[in-house]
């Protein structure tokens, strides 16, 4: 009992490694995946092929590579390794949510039918305010259920973190299993998921309940 | 000088011409139906005249002012050509490639054709370059065509707003243009006026959407409603601003019978009130009946126009006879 206490206590310690990739991510992938949106949405053709290809390269190779490439190609190319691991897994995650946030914004946008800038146009509004007052609320509702979505998976794929010692949740467990020579910590880690997923399902039912009050 | 006059509009889509010079006039009150086959180009002139679509061609007046004003057409007719050059060689080669298919193929006497059409919706897309605006001139365009109001045949009302801020809503932004933008955080004084004035527009809105006979909707959200009254707000909605002319793309095309019946009331009510309105509309009953003034539109021309009368009664042009004969024609006799 006293064994599974302890594991508990320390499992519950390295969520905040997991809780902090998790929100540092979101509170900076969320705004820059809206620029990259907005880039690959320009008008200005070298900008649009620039992003296309960073979301191509992006979305083509695995995350646990590029959390690799962010920690050790500094060190390797400029002699300049990063000293702290976290802020390592920090911006491989934000470029990699960045962009799949990105196009998930992306898609939202281009739901929205032609007829609403039209009609925005012609009662003498603005292009911002049309952006702001008539796309933006609709592309908020449209893209929830997959932003959701994407927002579970960033849970889980905080365990990739581990590839670069962060000692995160599952990083935490293997340790316990190796120094301690149990296998159930490793399972245990599950139940950490499945809460911090749950809590995130409530939260995404309310918001889609929440803005539930029309139909595009 | 009419009220509202319409002069040389042209407009090409890539290399398919859809407007090739249209001439309008309309006076105060008067309602214009403007009648014709799919394709015709009923709606590419309604969307040009209020600028939706920049025209490569028009010269739009209202009471005499020149509120738009554009020619490019040298521009796109120079890209035409230069367009039909490089297609020349191309369409011999389809040819050359058709006729042996054809002496092949004995029994299937479409497939080549077929073929050809293939290859020929294959050859590079005409694509002119868009000729470009200022932004000064977009920011005139877009101040000029507040006097035209416009109703969509798909409403586009903004669903995520209830009926009253579907109303209110340009209103309102036009007058905090008006107004210092710290004002309304700051300055008690601005605040107060603020309040009155939106109330102003509240009000007005209740009373424009009881005209319609929609006031008890105010509180509604787009999709509680039916497609007529959504209809009817979005009628409400255009005339909030006080358009000189109201503008109707095919606002009942959407509609069953019935709610086209009540949609076209209020454009009937409108009409008792003085409104100048232009209706691009498939239901000739309507046309006949409430239009001063028919235009007949056809591959891009005027093919005819006049009075309803006339143009009902004693078409002239054959195009417009055989239109009028098949709108009404029943499916039995196919």
């Amino acid at each position: 009992m006293k064994q599974f206490l302890q594991i508990t206590y320390q499992l519950l310690d390295a969520c905040k490694y997991t809780l902090g990739l998790f929100f540092a991510t979101l509170a900076i992938a969320i705004p820059l995946g809206m620029v990259i949106c907005a880039c690959a949405l320009s008008k200005f053709k070298p900008l649009k092929y620039v992003t296309n290809v960073f979301i191509w390269i992006v979305r083509g190779t695995p995350l646990m590579l590029q959390v690799i490439i962010v920690m050790f190609a500094p060190g390797l190319l400029l002699k300049m390794p990063f000293q702290e691991v976290f802020l390592a897994a920090l911006i491989a995650f934000v470029i990699n949510y960045a962009a799949y946030f990105a196009e998930i914004y992306r898609g939202g946008i281009l739901a929205i039918p032609k007829g609403q800038y039209e009609a925005g146009q012609v009662l003498g509004m603005s292009r911002m305010q049309v952006n702001r007052l008539v796309v933006l609320p609709q592309v908020v509702k449209r893209i929830t259920p997959a932003m959701s979505n994407e927002v579970i998976t960033l849970v889980k794929d905080t365990s990739l973190a581990s590839v670069i010692g962060l000692a995160e949740v599952m990083m935490t467990a293997q340790k316990i299993v190796s120094t301690r020579a149990l296998l159930w910590p490793l399972f245990y880690t599950g139940v950490f998921y499945l809460v911090m997923v749950g809590v995130l399902t409530l939260f995404f039912k309310w918001l889609e309940k929440k803005m539930n009050y029309y139909k595009a | 000088m009419a009220f509202f006059e319409v002069k040389d509009v042209y407009k090409n889509f890539g290399a398919n011409r859809v407007l090739k010079g249209i001439d309008l006039e309309l006076d105060q009150g008067q309602v214009l139906a403007i009648i014709g086959s799919s394709g015709s180009g009923k709606t590419t002139l309604l969307r040009c005249i209020n600028f939706l679509e920049i025209p490569d061609k028009a010269d739009i007046f209202l009471s005499g002012e020149n509120i738009f004003s554009v020619d490019n057409l040298d521009k796109v007719n120079e890209a035409l050509q230069n367009l039909a050059q490089e297609n020349v060689t191309d369409e011999i080669t389809t040819d050359e490639i058709a006729i042996p298919n054809d002496l092949e193929n004995g029994k299937n006497a479409e497939e080549p054709s077929k073929a050809n059409k293939s290859k020929r919706s294959k050859q590079k897309e005409p694509k002119i370059k868009p000729i470009k605006i200022s932004k000064e001139k977009k920011k005139q365009i877009a101040k000029q065509r507040l006097k035209l109001g416009m109703v969509f045949q798909s409403f586009n009302l903004f669903p995520h707003y209830n009926v009253l801020k579907n109303l209110t809503l340009a209103t309102k932004l036009k007058y905090d243009k008006t107004i210092n933008p710290f004002g309304k955080y700051f300055s008690k004084s601005v605040r107060n006026a603020r309040k009155q004035a939106f109330k102003a527009i509240d009000e007005r809105a209740v009373e424009l959407l009881n005209r319609v006979g929609l006031g008890e909707k105010l509180k509604a959200y787009p999709c509680e409603l039916s497609g007529g009254q959504q209809q009817r707000v979005a009628i409400a909605r255009a005339l909030i601003l006080q358009p000189e002319i109201l503008c109707f793309d095919e606002p009942t095309s959407a509609l069953d019978p019935e709610l086209t019946r009540e949609v076209l009331k209020v454009i009937k009510d409108l009409k008792k009130d003085g409104h100048t309105m232009i209706v691009v509309t498939h239901e000739m009953e309507f046309a006949r009946k409430v239009a001063d003034k028919v235009i007949f539109m056809a591959d891009g021309v005027i093919e005819e126009q006049g009075a309803p009368e006339e143009v009902f009664g004693n078409p002239q042009s054959p195009k417009t006879k055989a239109f009028l004969q098949e709108s009404e024609k029943s499916i039995d006799e196919d």
